[in-house]
C-alpha cells in the first residue's frame, strides 16, 4: 500500500514530468520544419551546415527536458533504479 | 510591446502584390524564428510577438490576413487571445499550433474561434498547406461581391441580381446560391451542401436541398438564359456559365 504522502509526491511527479514533455514539443516541431526544409530543395554546403546547427541546437534543446524528466523521475520515485 | 518585424519587408508600404500578411504569436522564440524564417520563404510577411497582450494589441492595429498563435502563451492566453479577436473580428483566419491534442482542447480552440489548429509537433509543411487553404477559403468568401455570368450576388447588401433585375431569396436561398456561385464551375454533392449552408452532416435521408435547389433554380434561372445551375447525376450541382 502506498501512504498518502507517496500518491500526493507521484502526482506531483507525474504532472511535472507532464508539463516537461509538453515543453519537449517546441524544439521537435522546429526539428522537424528545420530537415523538411533542407529537403525541400538543393542547398549550398554553407546552407546545410547552419540547418545542422540548427537541428543539432534542438535536439540538445529536447536532450534537457529528457535529463530533466529523468531527475523527475529520480526525485519522484526515490529508490527506484531510474 | 515586443514586436518583431523582418527587416526587409516590415510596412505596409513596402508590401509586395499578392504577399499575405501574417501575425505569428509564439512564446517559445527558438520556435518563433522559425516560424518566421519558413513562412518568409514562403513569400509571406511575418511579425513576430511572443505573449498574448502584444498580439491583441499590434492586431488592433490591422492588417493582417492571418493570425497564427500558440494556446500556451503568457500574459493573454491563447483561448482568450482567440475571444478577444473574435469579438472584434470575425473574419481573420486564426491557426491554433497546440501541444494539447486532446479532444476538450481542440473542441474548445475551434469554439473559442480558431479557423483550424495543427498539433506540435507538426510537419512545417503541413502548416504551410493549411495555411494556404486558411487563406484561399477567406479570400473566396471575403470579397464583397460575387459574379458568374450575370448573375451578381452581393454579400454586404444581402441582393442577388441577374441581368441587372434583382432577385429576392431568403436567407437560406441567398446561403445555398452564395456556396455554388463561391464554387463556380466545381461540381459540388448534396453533403458538402448540407455541411457548407446548413451546417450539419448529410445522411441521405433527407431531400432538403433538391428542395432548395428548386427554389434557387425557380429564381435564379427560370425566366433567364443560359441556365447556370446543372444537376450533375450521381452527384451533385454545379453552378456554371460555360458550356
Amino acid at each position: 500500500m502506498f501512504s498518502d504522502e507517496q500518491i500526493e509526491m507521484s502526482r506531483h511527479t507525474a504532472i511535472e514530468m507532464s508539463r516537461e514533455l509538453h515543453k519537449t514539443a517546441q524544439p521537435l516541431t522546429v526539428l522537424q520544419g528545420v530537415l523538411e526544409l533542407a529537403l525541400q530543395k538543393a542547398h549550398t554546403v554553407e546552407d546545410y551546415r547552419q540547418y545542422c546547427e540548427r537541428a543539432i541546437a534542438e535536439l540538445q534543446r529536447v536532450g534537457e527536458s529528457f535529463n530533466q524528466v529523468r531527475k523527475l523521475l529520480r526525485s519522484g520515485f526515490k529508490g527506484a533504479r531510474i | 510591446m515586443m514586436l518583431e518585424t523582418a527587416n526587409t519587408i516590415s510596412h505596409d508600404s513596402e508590401r509586395r502584390l499578392n504577399q499575405s500578411r501574417v501575425l505569428v504569436a509564439e512564446d517559445d522564440v527558438p520556435l518563433a524564428r522559425f516560424l518566421q524564417r519558413g513562412f518568409q520563404d514562403n513569400s509571406y510577411v511575418v511579425d513576430l510577438v511572443h505573449d498574448g497582450e502584444a498580439a491583441l494589441d499590434v492586431l488592433f492595429q490591422g492588417g493582417y490576413d492571418l493570425l497564427v498563435t500558440d494556446l500556451n502563451l503568457p500574459g493573454l492566453d491563447g483561448v482568450s487571445l482567440l475571444k478577444r479577436v473574435r469579438a472584434t473580428t470575425s473574419r481573420l483566419p486564426i491557426l491554433v499550433l497546440t501541444a494539447r491534442g486532446g479532444v476538450e482542447d481542440r473542441i474548445t480552440s475551434l469554439d473559442s474561434g480558431a479557423d483550424d489548429y495543427v498539433i506540435k509537433p507538426f510537419s512545417f509543411q503541413e502548416l504551410m498547406a493549411r495555411t494556404r487553404a486558411l487563406l484561399r477559403r477567406h479570400n473566396s468568401t471575403s470579397v464583397g461581391q460575387i459574379q458568374v455570368g450575370d448573375l451578381k450576388l452581393n454579400r454586404d447588401e444581402f441582393r442577388v441580381e441577374r441581368s441587372g433585375k434583382t432577385i429576392d431569396l431568403t436567407a437560406k436561398e441567398f446561403a445555398l446560391l452564395e456556396y455554388l456561385m463561391v464554387n463556380a464551375h466545381r461540381s459540388v454533392t448534396r453533403a458538402m451542401i448540407m455541411e457548407n449552408v446548413w451546417k450539419t452532416s448529410y445522411d441521405g435521408s433527407t431531400n432538403l436541398v433538391d428542395v432548395y435547389m428548386k427554389y434557387v433554380r425557380d429564381k435564379v434561372d427560370a425566366a433567364f438564359t443560359p441556365k447556370l445551375i446543372r444537376t450533375i447525376r450521381g452527384v451533385g450541382y454545379v453552378l456554371s456559365d460555360r458550356s
